[in-house]
């Protein structure tokens, strides 16, 4: 089945107001779906990610709606989502690193979990197995502690105990962002195995790195200051974006073997809103090369085309302005 | 290993702590008394009676020479003297001798009583050792020139030679010496000569220095090692004791089976231990007694019958005089005029009603005590004794060029009620002009600020109650000063380098006393009289207040307790060394009855 | 793992070394003069004085220069004879020691375990919710900065003398001895119970208080927030983040049974408790310097031991420093 979200709004509560950082957001991921969310930072997506998982003291979920395999996620509940957690979404945490209890042996850490959702560690001890050396580990390592880990063995033993019990969604939150490339590869073949031998579902990735996901990602979500800016098939976001702001990120990435002797790398001018006090309308439009006066109201996260969402009054059917839409030129992408 | 690391933690903490408890049990229980014979019985208050006030340390040594570190009962209850004094009625009493008297001014004759046994551990039933005879008296005697430690080790000057007959004892003397003998008769303990049983055979280290823990003595208790402990010293009434057949004494016996005397802690636990009535006789200053003492006849009830000696205040027999002590030997206390004008600044019925609630008696300017009220020479003190007013004090401070120096009094710290008295005597001065500070030293800094003669005044209690002041001019007087005044006498340092020819002549006067016959009593008043005079003019030392023989007794468990107005029971109530032994408490004690 | 251990013991070694030479010195710095102290208690004669002054200190070793005397001390220590005591004279300082230092144990021991315990568990408790935090913290610095002597005094007196449900004076009731019996044992624990309690609940507030913080410290931990993320029940998070605050407490525990050889002089003092606290009280006091001297041994030997064991134990039980030490195995 599917992940579907509806008008989800997570905001945080500070002294100053409501920091609203994810404003209205939704999508679908459908089984199979490698979905990739890709953003700056405080852009929201590690808000989204984990507010699915797990509200924490700050966050508050102030509207929409989570469907997980046509059930809703009751997510403002934290009782109610622990029968969930572990055994129908799970999470590998952006310090995947440090999530083991360094007193514990793994196998002690691995039985204990297991134990609260009733599943006995003998009866899974064989398959976990299997799934370790799948990830290029020695059966040993479950005698032994975390500090005998390197932190790359660690974040692969995460990797397994997360989805150990083959959970319907994984969301996986910068899961690279400390590693070195080649590991990186290895991490993201990893998140495909895994989706392909069905012990997950479906998968959200969360990174700032686009190239990573171009590898590995069956569509990419793009946000925004905490909201949608465009969502596409992999394919199409790294060629042929759509959202000025796509379009930015893409060329602004440099290309391997080329070189650039009299070009400067081009960058996105300015910083991002306030959360606090977003602007109204589109909230790139100070940024945005492209901006008009209608920008000034909110667009809507349009399917543009089968599969393509853009949030953008260039693109969207309900533009006024065709002509706009038809000066605008579709940018130069990078490669793939 | 880690699985059973939860169990295996709580496992070793619990034994530990089970350990914690068991272990210190064991080795209390089988360290404790190693000398055992017999399964030890539980004292029950029925048959014992509990005292406190004497011991400040537990009880490890019974011997006699051993002044100041041994147990209580070791004078009084294992030791005895040749004569008791009772300071109430001023009379000395027979007690080990049945008689003795100076057959000349050089010799002294005394009979010893007949069938008196030296025993020991009555409590395990190994007894009777041998008979005193008069070859213990010579013994004890000539130890004074065989042992040069030997606290009256000064006999031997006095002393030339000691002969027995049976139980008749001739004393010879190189020149009178009345005053010296008549300290031993009634202060110094008869000790064994046995080489058997007795301290015969011991040489000077061992008699000065022995724990002598299986005592063999004469006296009317023997000594309990099974219930000694850090807490107490027990003893168990001795049947072979030679006082119960003795009609002119009263047939005294005892008739408790035990006593334990305790060791003391702080002022708070021996009050709440006395008012609970777990102990009998308390010999504890408990400031604020008087209030819990009902003013009508002996026995009457208010918290737990409690009684004092009189019934009002003072309460308590006096024990000793306290000396506000100048140090003679530095300005400016060596000059006459402040010494004077410190004497009449000093309010003693401030000290007496304050600091004392009226458990004491401000003193004579003589400092001579009640009890030798007949030796005071009412005269002298109206010519030249002080008395408390400020405008006599301002007058001699300004006759004496003070120079504003600062003077400190001391006393150790932790002697409660003397600070206070020192705070308010510190005022006093204030008063009229005098800069005085109070100062608190540790109980060793002190005793080596007199003893090495670098204080300025200091609280004094030296000179304790006797039969008459000759040791209080004793203590007073003594020459020559050293330079460390390690005896206590003399610690103002009154000299001829501070005073001139007078401290001469006063040390003459007291060796007079010595070499005057007992009997002579006009020649000895006369001599008294101008001790005395010397003393008012000088002011060596300014006597304030006499300190009391504290003792507070509970009717709860046994009754019959020294009372003023009790006949036949005016006895001292007073455990102390120097009390039990040489004053009248056996008598006192020989009186209880259970409640 | 040997190497590290012979380093700590040569460490362990010469701080031994170090302290005692500190403690053999110490007392003999400080002004009075013992000896005079002790002479006055006999109350001799001058010429009587100086025969015995001469005799004692000849006895007392004295005579000899000092760093005779020193090496004398050491040479008592390798025979446990530490001299003999001026204050408890002619009981040896080894004796007196001895009587006394198992009252002190049966008393600190049991109450510095439970204070761990209990403490330690209140303090978890405290870190588990806002309500429990806002009550029991300040309770635990309430109680924790209570002066162990007026509530020892507090009880003392209302249990003790006022309602006399307890006694408030001694280890054992005038007229028992100290023998290994019921009646005794029975007498022994009647006495110990208000000492234990007087010290008991002030030592729990400190533990507490350390424990409650190093609670919510290991609650803000990654490994606690992943099992939360993961849907586990709090107890879980809360056995995981105990196991691992408790082992900071450890070295406390260590510690406060290694001093407990000092004893508790206040306490002992407010109930005539005849422990090692009062055998200090009584040593400095009366500048009885062998005794200080004996008494101070035995809080070096006490801490040292405690630290070594400490040392044993954490590296049992932190697989954390058994690792660093041994060089981890990639």
């Amino acid at each position: 089945m599917s992940l579907r979200v509806e008008g989800l709004k997570i905001y945080y509560r500070t002294l100053y107001g409501d920091v609203k950082a994810v404003d209205d957001v939704s999508f679908t991921v459908d089984d199979g779906e490698i979905m990739g969310i890709a953003g700056e930072s405080g852009c929201g997506k590690s808000t989204l990610g984990n507010g699915i998982m797990r509200l924490d003291g700050r966050m508050r979920k102030v509207g929409g709606t989570v469907e997980l395999d046509g059930v809703e996620l009751p997510i403002g509940d934290d009782r109610a989502m622990d029968r969930l957690r572990y055994k129908e979404l799970s999470i590998i945490p952006q310090y995947a690193m440090s999530a083991l209890n360094p007193t514990r042996r793994i196998r002690t850490i691995t039985r204990d979990l297991l134990k609260t959702k009733k599943v006995r560690y003998s009866a899974e001890i064989e398959e976990f197995r299997r799934r370790l050396d799948l990830v290029g580990l020695d059966e040993k390592v479950l005698r032994q502690y975390p500090i005998e880990l390197s932190g790359g063995m660690k974040q692969r033993i995460v990797m397994v105990i997360s989805t150990l019990l083959n959970p319907s969604l994984l969301i996986a939150d910068e899961i690279t962002s400390a590693l070195d490339v080649s590991t990186q590869r290895a991490v993201g073949e990893m998140i495909i195995e895994f989706r392909d031998r069905g012990y997950v579902k479906s998968v959200m990735v969360i990174t700032h790195d686009l190239s990573i996901l171009a590898q590995i990602s069956t569509t990419i979500l793009v946000m925004y200051a905490g909201k949608l800016a465009e969502k596409a098939s992999a394919d199409t976001i790294i060629n042929a974006p759509l959202h000025p702001y796509t379009q930015l990120l893409i060329s602004s990435l440099p290309e391997v073997g080329v070189r650039y002797e009299d070009r400067v790398l081009s960058g996105i001018v300015g910083t991002p809103p306030s959360l606090l006090d977003p602007p109204e309308g589109c909230r790139f439009h100070d940024r945005c090369p492209f901006a008009f006066e209608r920008c000034h109201e909110e667009p809507p996260f349009d399917e543009v085309a089968p599969g393509h969402f853009v949030a953008c009054w260039l693109r969207s059917k309900s533009s006024v302005s065709a002509d706009a839409a038809a000066a605008a030129p579709v940018a130069d992408g990078g490669e793939g | 290993m880690f699985a059973r690391k939860k169990k295996g933690f709580l496992g070793v903490a619990a034994v530990v702590l089970a350990g914690s408890l068991v272990v210190p049990l064991l080795a209390i229980g089988t360290t404790a008394s190693a000398t055992t014979v017999r399964p030890h019985v539980t004292l029950s208050h029925a048959n014992t009676v509990f005292s406190s006030g004497v011991m400040y340390s537990p009880p490890t040594v019974w011997n006699p020479n051993a002044q100041g570190s041994f147990a209580t009962g070791t004078e009084g209850f294992l030791y005895e003297t040749l004569f008791l004094y009772n300071p109430i009625t001023n009379k000395y009493i027979p007690w080990l001798a049945n008689s003795g008297k100076w057959t000349s001014t050089t010799k002294y004759v005394l009979t010893l009583r007949g069938g008196i046994k030296w025993v020991s551990d009555v409590a395990n039933g190994q007894a009777v050792k041998g008979f005193m005879t008069g070859a213990d008296v010579v013994f004890t005697i000539m130890l004074a020139k065989t042992d040069p430690g030997i606290y009256y080790s000064n006999l031997a000057n006095d002393v030339s030679g000691a002969t027995a007959v049976g139980n008749t004892v001739t004393v010879t003397f190189k020149h009178p010496a009345a005053e010296d003998w008549q300290s031993f008769l009634y202060q110094d303990p008869i000790l064994p000569s046995s080489s058997v049983y007795g301290m015969g055979d011991w040489n000077n280290a061992e008699l000065n220095t022995d724990a002598n823990a299986a005592p063999v003595a004469s006296g009317p208790m023997s000594l309990d090692s099974a219930n000694t402990n850090s807490e107490e010293v027990c003893y168990t009434t001795n049947p072979n004791w030679w006082g119960a057949n003795v009609k002119s004494l009263g047939n005294p016996s005892f008739k408790f089976g035990h006593w334990c005397d305790t060791v003391n802690s702080s002022n708070n636990v021996e009050l709440t231990d006395f008012l609970t009535g777990a102990i009998d006789l308390s010999n504890n200053f408990l400031p604020g007694i008087a209030a819990l003492i009902h003013a009508a006849s002996p026995g009457g009830s208010t918290y737990g019958n409690i009684s004092t000696y009189y019934p009002r205040p003072p309460y308590m027999l006096s024990a000793n005089t306290v000396w506000l002590e100048p140090n003679l030997s530095k300005k400016p206390m060596s000059n006459l005029y402040f010494r004077k004008a410190v004497a009449a600044a000093v309010n003693e019925s401030q000290i007496v009603n304050v600091d004392y609630t009226n458990l004491v008696d401000a003193s004579n300017p003589t400092g001579l005590m009640p009890s030798q009220k007949s030796y005071i020479d009412t005269a002298a003190v109206k010519q030249y004794g002080f008395s408390f007013s400020k405008a006599t004090a301002k007058a001699d401070l300004k006759k004496s060029n003070y120079k504003g120096q600062t003077v400190t009094i001391e006393c150790p710290a932790g002697w409660t009620d003397w600070m206070a008295a020192i705070n308010l005597i510190v005022k006093d001065l204030k008063g009229v002009g005098i800069k005085a500070e109070a100062l608190f030293p540790s109980y060793a800094t002190r005793t080596s600020d007199i003893e090495d003669g670098t204080y300025d005044f200091a609280i004094d209690n030296n000179a304790s109650i006797a039969a008459d002041p000759y040791n209080y001019f004793y203590r007073m007087f003594r020459l020559p000063v050293q330079k460390v005044q390690s005896a206590q006498d003399n610690w103002e340092r009154f000299d001829a380098a501070t005073v001139g020819g007078v401290a001469g002549k006063a040390w003459a006067l007291v060796k007079d006393l010595n070499a005057t016959a007992m009997t002579a009593k006009t020649a000895r008043q006369a001599i008294f009289n101008k001790l005395e005079t010397i003393e008012l003019q000088y002011l060596p030392e300014i006597p304030v207040w006499y300190n009391g023989a504290w003792a507070q007794y509970s009717a709860s468990h046994w009754k019959h307790w020294p009372h003023s107005t009790a006949k036949g029971d005016q006895y001292t109530p007073v455990m102390w060394a120097g009390w039990l032994g040489q004053m009248t408490t056996v008598l006192a004690l020989a009186q209880l009855a259970h409640s | 793992m040997r190497r590290y251990f012979l380093k700590k013991i040569s460490i362990y070694l010469l701080t031994f070394w170090v302290a005692v030479t500190i403690d053999w010195g110490i007392p003999r710095l400080m002004p009075g003069n013992p000896l005079q102290v002790f002479l006055l208690k006999f109350r001799a004669q001058p010429d009587a004085a100086k025969y015995l002054q001469a005799y004692f200190y000849k006895a007392f070793g004295f005579n000899e220069p000092l760093w005779k005397q020193y090496l004398y001390y050491w040479d008592g220590i390798f025979h446990w004879n530490l001299g003999v005591s001026m204050f408890y004279y002619p009981t040896p300082v080894a004796t007196v020691i001895g009587q006394h230092i198992f009252y002190t144990m049966g008393l600190l021991v049991p109450a510095i375990i439970c204070a761990y315990f209990v403490g330690n568990r209140l303090g978890a408790m405290a870190a588990r919710r806002k309500v429990l935090d806002n009550s029991i913290l300040p309770a635990s610095y309430l109680i924790s900065g209570t002066p162990y002597q007026w509530f020892a005094m507090l009880l003392a007196f209302f249990l003790g003398a006022l309602w006399h449900l307890l006694p408030e004076s001694n280890a054992f009731a005038f007229g028992t001895t100290p023998v290994w019996t019921w009646t005794f044992i029975g007498n022994f624990l009647e006495h110990w119970i208000l000492p234990f309690l007087s010290l008991f609940f002030i030592m729990l507030g400190g533990w507490a208080i350390g424990m409650r913080n190093l609670i919510i410290y290991e609650l803000e931990s990654d490994y606690a927030h992943w099992l939360q993320m993961l849907g586990s029940p709090a107890r879980l998070v809360r056995r995981y983040a105990y196991r691992n605050a408790v082992l900071p407490q450890l070295t406390g525990l260590a510690l406060a049974l290694g001093t407990f050889v000092a004893g508790q002089i206040v306490t002992e003092i407010v109930f005539n408790y005849q422990g090692v606290g009062l055998l200090f009280f009584n040593a400095i006091t009366n500048s009885d310097i062998f005794l200080m001297q004996g008494a101070f041994l035995l809080v070096i030997i006490g801490v040292l031991v405690a630290n070594f064991v400490i040392d044993i134990v954490y590296v049992l039980v932190d697989p954390r420093t058994r690792v660093s030490m041994m060089g981890a195995e990639g």
